[in-house]
C-alpha cells in the first residue's frame, strides 16, 4: 500500500498530541493513527487520559498542543456548525449509555433522527425499529429506560448512537459494570456492527479480555505517553516490563502498588 | 512575600470567594443571554416549552392552591379580629383583595414556587449533567441549552402568572369562607367592597407583571445552578440548596424594588 492510500485509508490521525489537567499533564506527545474499518482499542489503566482522547477526537476539549484530524478535517479549527455537522458522521456510546430518562427506548433512538434529518414518523418508525432490532431490542421499544437493566440500556444507547449511521463510533468503556452475558452481548454487537455497516470503532477499555476479543490494533496508554501499541499478538508478546505488568495484570512493577511518599520510618516516627 | 503579592496581582478579576455573588450575578447574565440567543420559535420547540409549563405547572398545583386557600383563611382571621375592634369587619373583602393582588400573592407564590418547581428544575438538570445525557446530546449535535434548558426557563416564565392567579383565586376563597360563611359577614358587602376599592390597574396588573419577573428570577435561578452543578450527588444537593436560597432572596429583594417603581 502507497503512502498516499494508507493516507487516505487513516480516518483518525492524532499527531503530537498534549493535554494538561490544572498543572497535572495528562497526554504527552501523543501520536497515533486509526484505519478506516478497524476496530481499535485504547488501553491503559484508569484515569491515563484514554477517555480524555476520546473527547479530543469529538471535538468536546481542544488540545493546547497537537492536531486532531478526522477523515482529513482538523477538529480544532472546526466553526461551531462545521463541528455539528462532524458529530452528526461520529456516534459516541458512553460510559453508562446515558439515556434521557424521560424519554422511551424509541424516543430516545428517534431524537437524532427527528433533530437532523426530514424523515417523516413513517420512516423514523421504521429506522428506529431497524436499529432496535439490530442491538436486540425491538420488543423493548415503548419501555422507559428505568425499566431496563445494565446491559439493555446500553445495547439501546448503542442503537442511538449508530441511528444516523455514522461512519466513526467511540465507546467508552462499553462493558463496565455489566454481567458477563451482558459484556458478550455487547462485545458480539460491537464486532458485528463494525464488519456489517462498515464502521470504524474506538474503544477505550482497561480489560485486556476485551482487546484480545475485540480489537485489530491496540495501544497502550501509561503515564500520558503510548507505551506500545500494535495487534493483540503484538501486545502479548511485548518484551517491556511496564507493558508486561499490564498485560498479566501484576500489582507491581514499574507501576509502583505505594503512591510516592516519604519513607516508612520517616512518617511513623515523626513528631505530629 | 514577593510571590503571594504576584500571584495576587496576577488572579483574575472577581475570583475569590468574596466576590462570588458578583461573578454569579456576571455568569446568570450571560446565561441568560445564551439562552435568549437560542429563542427560534419554531413549533418543535414550542412543543417542548408546552410540555415543560404542563410539568412545572402540574408540580406546584397542590402546593400552591393549599398555600393560597390557608393564607386566604389566615387573612381573613387576622384582619376580621382587628377590624372588630374598630366596628369596620365589611372591610375584610378590601383588605385581602389589596394585600393579595400586589404583594402576598405575588411573593408567596414565588416562594412555593421557587422551593417546588425551581428546585425540581435544578436536580433534573444536575442529574442529567451528572449522567452524562447532557454530553450526549451535545455528542449528538444538538444543543442542550436549546433543547433542555431553554424550554425550563419560558416554561417558568408562562406557569409563575397562571400559578400566581389560581394562588389569589384560592385566597379570595378562603377568606370569602372564613368572613361569610363562618363569621356571617353580609355576601354582597364583601363582594361590591373588593369591587369598589381593589383596581385592576393599581392593583391586580402591577402584581401580576411582578409575577412574570419572579417567573425569569425563578427560571433562571434553576437552570442557572442545574446547569452549572458539580456532576456529583453532592454537587447536585448544593445546586438545588442553593436554588431555594437564591430564588427567595432575589425574590423579596426584587419585590420591594418593583413595589417600589410601582408606586
Amino acid at each position: 500500500m502507497t503512502d498516499k492510500q494508507q493516507q487516505m485509508d487513516t480516518i483518525v490521525k492524532l499527531r503530537n498530541l498534549s493535554f494538561q489537567r490544572g498543572k497535572r499533564t495528562v497526554l504527552d506527545d501523543i501520536s497515533m493513527d486509526v484505519q478506516r474499518g478497524q476496530v481499535v482499542a485504547l488501553m491503559g489503566p484508569s484515569g491515563v487520559g484514554k477517555s480524555t482522547i476520546l473527547k479530543l477526537i469529538t471535538g468536546q476539549i481542544t488540545p493546547p498542543q497537537g492536531t486532531v484530524e478526522v477523515d482529513g478535517d482538523c477538529i480544532s479549527q472546526m466553526t461551531v456548525n462545521n463541528l455539528k455537522r462532524f458529530r452528526r458522521k461520529v456516534g459516541v456510546l458512553l460510559q453508562n449509555g446515558a439515556l434521557f430518562t424521560d424519554l422511551t427506548c424509541f424516543e430516545n433512538v428517534a431524537l437524532p433522527l427527528r433533530e437532523h434529518t426530514q424523515l417523516n414518523d413513517s420512516l423514523i418508525r421504521r429506522v428506529v425499529l431497524g436499529k432496535l432490532h439490530a442491538v436486540g431490542l425491538r420488543g423493548a421499544a415503548e419501555l422507559m429506560p428505568r425499566h431496563l437493566s445494565g446491559g439493555m440500556a446500553r445495547r439501546v444507547a448503542l442503537a442511538r448512537a449508530i441511528a444516523l449511521d455514522p461512519a466513526l463510533v467511540l465507546y467508552d468503556e462499553p462493558l463496565s459494570g455489566l454481567d458477563p452475558i451482558s459484556q458478550a452481548s455487547i462485545m458480539r454487537l460491537i464486532r458485528s456492527l463494525n464488519t456489517a455497516l462498515g464502521l470504524t470503532s474506538i474503544i477505550v477499555t482497561h480489560s485486556v479480555d476485551e482487546m484480545h476479543e475485540l480489537a485489530d490494533y491496540a495501544y497502550l496508554i501509561i503515564g500520558g505517553r503510548i507505551a506500545a501499541h500494535g495487534t493483540p499478538e503484538q501486545l502479548a508478546a511485548h518484551e517491556s516490563p511496564l507493558v508486561q505488568q499490564f498485560i498479566k495484570g501484576q500489582p507491581d512493577g514499574p507501576v509502583p502498588f505505594h503512591f510516592p511518599a516519604a519513607s516508612l520510618a520517616d512518617d511513623l516516627l515523626a513528631m505530629p | 512575600m514577593n510571590q503571594n503579592s504576584d500571584q495576587a496581582s496576577k488572579a483574575p478579576p472577581f475570583s475569590g470567594p468574596r466576590s462570588a455573588p458578583i461573578r454569579h450575578i456576571g455568569e446568570a447574565g450571560i446565561f441568560l443571554f445564551r439562552i435568549l440567543a437560542r429563542l427560534r420559535f419554531s413549533p418543535r420547540q414550542w412543543a417542548e416549552v408546552m410540555r415543560q409549563t404542563y410539568f412545572v405547572g402540574i408540580r406546584s398545583l397542590v402546593i400552591i392552591m393549599t398555600g393560597g386557600l390557608f393564607v386566604g383563611l389566615v387573612l381573613a382571621l387576622q384582619t376580621y379580629d382587628v377590624l372588630t375592634d374598630f366596628g369596620a369587619t365589611e372591610a375584610v373583602g378590601t383588605i385581602v383583595g389589596k394585600s393579595l393582588y400586589r404583594e402576598l400573592g405575588p411573593v408567596l407564590a414565588a416562594l412555593l414556587f421557587a422551593g417546588r418547581a425551581g428546585t425540581s428544575i435544578t436536580a433534573e438538570i444536575g442529574l442529567m449533567k451528572a449522567t452524562e445525557q447532557l454530553d450526549a446530546l451535545d455528542l449528538m449535535a444538538i444543543d442542550p441549552i436549546e433543547r433542555i434548558v431553554l424550554p425550563r426557563l419560558v416554561a417558568a416564565v408562562i406557569s409563575l402568572p397562571i400559578l400566581t392567579l389560581l394562588f389569589d383565586m384560592l385566597a379570595i376563597l378562603g377568606s370569602y369562607l372564613f368572613a361569610v360563611h363562618w363569621m356571617g359577614l353580609e355576601q354582597g358587602i364583601y363582594w361590591s367592597n373588593m369591587q369598589s376599592h381593589v383596581s385592576l390597574y393599581k392593583e391586580f396588573f402591577p402584581g401580576l407583571m411582578k409575577t412574570v419577573v419572579f417567573g425569569l428570577v425563578c427560571g433562571l435561578t434553576a437552570v442557572y445552578y442545574g446547569y452549572h452543578a458539580r456532576p456529583t450527588g453532592e454537587g447536585v444537593g448544593i445546586a438545588t440548596t442553593q436554588t431555594v436560597i437564591i430564588s427567595s432572596i432575589l425574590v423579596l429583594i426584587l419585590d420591594f424594588a418593583l413595589s417600589a417603581l410601582m408606586l
